[in-house]
């Protein structure tokens, strides 16, 4: 057992900004918006941290795939405690078409490289909302998976962990090495402050391209448009019961 | 815990958070330079950090933390700086339970089934 952890960070756009389509309906305008660490997989880093200053885990080792800007989210995860980070180049037209199906590949491969024990990652980037990366890589890795944690501990050489489920929580035990999937009531995540930041300085981040992993990153998927969700219709007010059924006959629902 | 902070009142941005006196450093003054500066200087630069997540923008931040800053700029008894300043990091903490807040409850809105 290494000891080791792999994190998943992604790079997206900032939970509270107003998203706005592009005019040429291909996709969102990113350009000048402001980024950062996707909530979930700050949870996630959290987690890993904690496991760590809790002396469960040895090593916390934070991923990220996309291009040069993604240091940025990496050095976050640093700052929130992570101790190096890898930085898998992915830019231009590979970038734009990266998906859950290519990063869990990277992922599969890294943790094979590095010999990882865990890998946390959040259940869903809030851009894309796929909730696939983690089960994905899983399922390449042949690893037990416990996704929507809410709750993660160690038992022996085993890891139970509390899933947040429809209609309450749900309680396994899975071998290691596994997946965990990170779900909102997981932990609060510490800001990364300045100070942390300077500190997170120090720490190295390695640069790994897909190829070096012997990962394609040729994407399945094409993107045929995107549209933003239909404008709300303006109610009608209507003064008696008669006509509300009236209405509604008229718009055919009756 | 979360549910602990879920029955915090919402914090409205509270504009008071950012008229929490704290003094200047005294680089004007060469020939006394105060000890507790670098303290000064180290808050002034964590808060302009964290501003650049408030809610209603950085550059109303900044403006209200360089006011709150001036108005006690000729104080220089160390005991009350350093009480200011130990309010300053109170206010850091604030500032990072109101982001925290912020997000969780946007992130439970957005993606958690209303409870009953």
């Amino acid at each position: 057992m290494s000891g080791r952890v792999l994190v998943g960070v992604k790079r997206v756009i900032d939970y509270a900004v107003k998203i706005r389509v592009k005019p040429d309906r291909t996709g969102v305008v990113t350009d000048g918006v402001k980024h950062s660490m996707n909530p979930f997989c700050e949870i996630a880093v959290e987690e890993a941290v904690k496991l760590k200053e809790k002396k469960l885990v040895k090593e916390v080792v934070a991923v990220s795939c996309g291009p040069q800007q993604v240091q940025e989210t990496i050095r976050t995860a640093l700052a929130m405690g992570a101790d190096r980070g890898i930085h898998v180049e992915v830019s231009g037209k590979d970038y734009e078409t990266l998906g859950p199906l290519q990063v869990s590949k990277i992922f599969a491969a890294l943790a094979k490289k590095e010999q990882a024990d865990l890998i946390i990652l959040g259940k869903q980037a809030i851009d894309d909302d796929c909730n696939q990366t983690g089960q994905m890589t899983a399922a390449l890795l042949d690893w037990p998976q416990g996704t929507f944690a809410s709750e993660v501990s160690f038992e022996a050489d085993k890891l139970k962990v509390v899933r947040e489920i429809d209609g309450g929580l749900e309680t396994i035990k899975i071998n290691l090495p596994a997946v965990v999937t990170a779900d909102l009531r997981l932990n609060t995540p510490r800001y990364a402050t300045l100070p942390n930041i300077m500190k997170a300085k120090k720490k190295k981040i390695a640069n790994v391209k897909p190829a070096d992993l012997g990962v394609d990153v040729c994407s399945r998927l094409e993107v045929l448009k995107v549209d933003e969700p239909p404008q709300r219709q303006a109610g009608v007010k209507v003064e008696t019961v008669e006509d509300l059924v009236g209405k509604l006959k008229e718009a055919g629902r009756v | 815990m979360t549910f602990i902070l879920e029955s915090i009142h919402a914090m409205e941005f509270p504009p008071h958070v950012l008229v929490y006196c704290l003094p200047q450093d005294k680089k004007r003054d060469i020939k006394m330079s105060n000890p507790l500066r670098g303290e000064v200087l180290r808050l002034y630069k964590n808060l302009l950090y964290l501003g650049r997540d408030y809610p209603k923008g950085t550059s109303y931040f900044r403006e209200r933390l360089k006011t709150a800053f001036m108005k006690n700029k000729d104080i220089t008894d160390p005991e009350k700086i350093k009480k200011l300043v130990d309010r300053g990091d109170l206010v850091i903490k604030e500032l990072e339970a109101l982001y925290f807040l912020r997000k969780y409850r946007a992130m439970k809105k957005r993606y958690c089934e209303p409870e009953h």
